[in-house]
């Protein structure tokens, strides 16, 4: 594996021993199709992670690091392991940056919650879209998590 | 899980921000059971008028006192009617007075011009109980009793918003502990079965709701339907009756001029048609949902409908599902909700052209074809 240095973006400094998780707390993410819609419940922004994002994006939240995050891209994808790495500091230094994820300490890696069994297609970097559109009506009506987290649900629906 | 065992959520720093704060709501709820109670008077329910309703496919039992809001709060669901249960097969009881016609009040309860626009939200730390007041309502819901208490000022002064949404966070917050998804979206259906209308405000739900029931559509709703997964598939619930509609919108649907509502207030540019009143036959309840269309203008004559991705039909509808009604639906497993039900049902492009007659025709078609 090619030896990239920390990089520092914004304040956030990653290294490629670095795993991440998803921020829980406020941050939604589904995967599909291959590719991934991400939303900050707390601001109202919301994302599309196109190209490789969406398969970078369950490696690292899985418990991955950086390093074995750009490795199993080698794996799968016609791409040096020099490019695959920068690919996943940069984009996992916008996930950090926008706060969708949080760095974590050294626990076990999950299961990866896509197969990516497919016959892997030619290779694209990751590119995170952010829209904002929502925002503003966030603003007038901000999320209630004291509601959403309390499942007050009669016997009869859990039927 | 019962309502005693359920899980507490951590205090909420948001909602103290509340104009009644979130020690009080509790407080509130039971001062506003109570006084409906009072207005009640000690023999019981010889003076409200009782009337039930099937909400997401659940019993709902209305009281009211006082004459001119039981008219105010049926005509948004009068579609929805049903004869009376049981309690114990009641899914949600909802007692409201008013005021000018009862004279029963509440100590720190009046009315809030102030919030004729935008409501305000409070709840309780454990998160049981929400208090939502608007200019002339405010309404407490018990989520463990499934329960909303409410207080009107005077039925003949309710804003349009809360004429053609009564409840409306409390009722969304219940659908959300029925597991039926709040969505941001319109649904009509033919024959039972529906195509779901997503987008943002603008998109063309509503004036693709409009135009198919005036072509003999079933009319479920253009803005707010609640999604229920079933073993049979899914099933939209029609929530209210009510569209509201900008001038210019207005100007393309004239045969709802008659029933347009304009409003009075700074804020309400919109006009309130109730439906059920323009319509009546065309209202149903639920259907099961066989597609999902995204509309959009377009610069062309005719309306056509071409395959959108999972992913385009995600990025429309669940962030102004989740974002625009966040203290109802932000919750976490919202997105996967919506992503598993755009995984199972078909979407489609719905780009709407300039002749809005056709519009129909195309939304029978494409509802032909993901039927046959």
């Amino acid at each position: 594996m090619a030896e990239i240095s920390a990089i520092q973006n914004s304040g956030v400094r990653l290294g490629q021993a670095d795993r991440l998780a998803l921020n829980e707390a406020d941050v939604a993410a589904k995967v599909m199709d291959g590719e991934a819609i991400i939303m900050n419940l707390a601001n109202g922004y919301y994302y599309s992670l196109t190209g490789t994002g969406a398969f970078v994006l369950e490696w690292l939240v899985a418990g991955h690091s950086l390093a074995e995050t750009a490795e199993s891209l080698t794996r799968r994808y016609a791409v040096s392991e020099a490019a695959a790495l920068a690919d996943v500091e940069s984009v996992a230094t916008r996930l950090m940056d926008e706060g969708l994820v949080q760095t974590r300490g050294n626990v076990p890696v999950e299961a990866v919650a896509t197969a990516w069994d497919r016959a892997a297609e030619a290779y694209e970097a990751p590119q995170l879209e952010s829209f904002t559109d929502m925002a503003e009506l966030l603003a007038l009506d901000p999320p209630m998590p004291g509601l959403a987290q309390t499942p007050w649900q009669d016997p009869a629906d859990d039927a | 899980m019962t309502p005693e065992q359920a899980t507490l959520a951590p205090p909420d720093p948001h909602l103290a921000a509340g104009r009644r704060g979130a020690a009080q709501a509790r407080r509130t709820f039971d001062d506003l059971a109570a006084a409906f109670e009072l207005a009640l008077g000690g023999d019981g329910s010889a003076a409200a008028l009782t009337r039930y309703y099937t909400l997401a496919g659940r019993p709902v039992r209305v009281r009211v006192l006082g004459s001119r809001l039981a008219e105010a709060l049926d005509r948004p669901f009068r579609h929805l009617r049903r004869e009376p249960v049981d309690d114990d097969a009641v899914g949600l009881f909802i007692d409201m007075w008013d005021e000018a016609e009862t004279g029963v009040t509440v100590p720190g309860i009046e009315a809030a011009p102030d919030l004729a626009v935008r409501g305000q939200v409070t709840a309780s730390d454990d998160g049981r109980v929400l208090i939502h007041e608007r200019a002339q309502t405010v309404a407490g819901f018990d989520r463990a009793q499934r329960r909303i208490a409410g207080w009107v000022g005077d039925a003949r002064q309710l804003t349009l918003y809360e004429q053609g949404r009564p409840l409306h966070s409390a009722l969304l917050l219940w659908h959300q502990d029925r597991r039926v998804q709040p969505v941001h979206a319109g649904l009509v259906s033919l024959d039972g079965q529906g195509i779901l209308l997503g987008g943002q405000g603008g998109s063309g739900k509503s004036t693709t709701a409009l135009a198919c029931l005036k072509a003999g559509f079933q009319y479920q709703a253009d803005d707010y339907v609640g999604v229920e997964r079933t073993p049979d598939g899914y099933v939209g619930h029609s929530m209210y009756s009510s569209t509201h509609l900008e001038p210019h919108h207005l100007e393309r649907f004239p045969w709802l001029s008659p029933y347009a509502i304009p409003g009075s207030l700074p804020g309400e540019d919109k006009s309130l048609v109730l439906l059920a009143d323009a319509k009546p036959d065309g209202l149903s309840a639920r259907t099961s949902i066989r597609a999902l269309a995204l509309p959009r203008v377009v610069d062309a004559e005719e309306t056509r409908v071409r395959p959108a991705s999972r992913l385009e039909a995600l990025l429309r509808l669940a962030p102004s599902t989740l974002l625009q009604l966040p203290h109802a639906c932000a919750r976490p497993d919202g997105l996967a909700r919506l992503g598993e039900m755009v995984e199972t049902i078909p979407t489609f492009w719905l780009e709407l052209g300039r002749d809005m007659e056709r519009i129909p025709d195309r939304v029978a078609r494409l509802l032909t074809e993901v039927t046959s």
